[in-house]
């Protein structure tokens, strides 16, 4: 049985065109990223690129070439919040923040260049879209929200938010979200887009990256060779290359893509997820943490147990029933805070498209029998 | 090399492997080369392909807001 339901931290297992990707490319074909023109580094500069062009249509955009390619979520995020940030900037976020958005904010709030507030949100988190023009003013720079929190899988809905702040850019992180629910930048007007490609893209660790469509309007955090303009001692002015300083993770982008062309079809539907939280919530010893609406949630979410802690959730979980869940604060304090469980967190669970009828069912019997 | 040849030059690898794809998908011969040392470029490779098809390509180089530099060969 695959009881591993600590997707939201890194996806296991991954499709097997993964591993035999990167093992190709380390041991057979070899090759970094463009500069020369033989086959090797052909070949492999191609593969990045399909790799870009294959993101693109996973995150529902036409502009591929400006999408850049990063270590992670986080190193995208800052690359874009400290990039667009301007000394007297308001930026507004979410009260589901991940620290990859709240740190850099808060870094920037006591270095004295910026000032951030929390929207205004309903119970699970979800912002109180007519509620957000109140919050803006004439130097919001920008909103930076968590596409899908990490800690109860409620999604926000970035096209509202993009309607109610107009020409303010936005920037979603969809680092939970990007590769198991819906992702449309181009018909939600997103400007801003940062991902990772080890969680539900079933990618390798290392890889990620951001979507800009206006990236007039950031400073590159990092600055060296790219391979192109070379006679300057300034970045590139053009995308991708402005922003993709240094030798990138080809192997892990190798892999990455080997992920998005080898997507699984899931073991479980929907209707098994819902089946599966519904008998969780009539166990009246926990406090479930999920989206309020269905359609708006992801494969994963958390509980909060009267009696036990959440490591000792955790471990009992792990030592009776062999899963492997994730306890504490899920580097995500802003949310548990609105949720009430700071600074205990909670029990989290996130599902793989691997996972069986059978396994799901093995997790529910799990949390009942542990939370008696 | 032929002079029927012509060079397209691009800013970028990325806008270079995106010219390519399009050549291929639309069964026009195409060579990714380094760039020969007269010209400058930003990135050291350009496409090689007929002067028959470059109107073509210039096109959808044109449609896709790539800037290129066209340079017939033996120039």
């Amino acid at each position: 049985m695959n009881l591993y339901f600590d997707n939201c931290a890194t996806s296991f297992p991954k499709p097997a065109a993964v591993a035999e990707a990167m093992t190709r490319h380390l041991n057979e074909t070899g090759g970094t990223y463009g500069r020369s023109a033989y086959p090797r580094i052909l070949n492999s500069t191609r593969l990045v690129e399909e790799c870009r062009d294959q993101l693109a249509g996973r995150m529902g955009t036409i502009q591929a070439d400006k999408i850049i390619l990063t270590a992670n979520a986080t190193t995208a995020l800052n690359l874009m919040i400290q990039g667009i940030c301007r000394k007297g900037g308001h930026v507004l976020t979410s009260a589901m923040e991940h620290n990859a958005i709240a740190r850099p904010l808060e870094h920037l709030r006591q270095q004295g260049l910026i000032e951030w507030e929390l929207l205004e949100s309903a119970a699970d988190g979800s912002i109180l879209v007519d509620k957000i023009a109140s919050k803006l003013r004439p130097n919001t720079i920008l909103v930076a929200v968590c596409h899908m929190s990490n800690v109860n899988g409620m999604a926000q809905s970035p096209g509202e938010i993009k309607q109610a702040i107009g020409e303010i850019p936005l920037l979603i992180d969809a680092s939970q979200s990007l590769g198991q629910y819906p992702v449309e930048v181009d018909r939600w007007g997103v400007d801003f887009l940062a991902f990772t490609g080890h969680k539900s893209l079933l990618g390798p660790t290392g890889t990620g990256g951001a979507f800009l469509r206006r990236p007039e309007l950031v400073e590159p955090l990092v600055f060296g060779g790219t391979g192109s303009g070379s006679d300057s001692l300034s970045m590139p002015a053009f995308v991708p290359d402005r922003f993709e300083a240094g030798t990138p993770n080809i192997t892990g982008i190798h892999g990455l893509n080997a992920a998005l062309k080898n997507r699984p079809v899931a073991c479980h539907s929907a209707d098994d997820f819902a089946t599966l939280l519904s008998e969780v919530k009539t166990n009246k010893n926990y406090r479930v943490r999920c989206a309020d609406d269905f359609a708006r949630q992801g494969k994963l979410f958390s509980v909060v147990h009267q009696r036990l802690s959440s490591s000792e959730l955790a471990h009992r979980f792990y030592e009776e029933y062999g899963i492997e869940s994730r306890a504490g604060l899920h580097c995500a304090p802003l949310a548990h805070r609105h949720l009430g469980s700071f600074p205990y967190g909670d029990c989290r669970f996130s599902l793989s498209p691997y996972h069986t009828v059978e396994e799901l069912n093995h997790l529910a019997k799990a949390i009942h029998d542990v939370g008696k | 090399m032929s002079e029927n040849r012509e060079l397209f030059l691009f800013q970028n690898i990325r806008q270079v492997i995106k010219a390519e794809l399009w050549c291929v998908k639309n069964k026009i011969q195409v060579r990714v080369i380094p760039v020969p040392k007269p010209y400058s470029t930003e990135c050291g490779l350009c496409l090689e392909l007929d002067r028959a098809d470059g109107d073509r390509l210039e096109q959808f180089a044109g449609e896709n807001e790539m800037v290129i530099n066209r340079i017939p060969v033996g120039q």
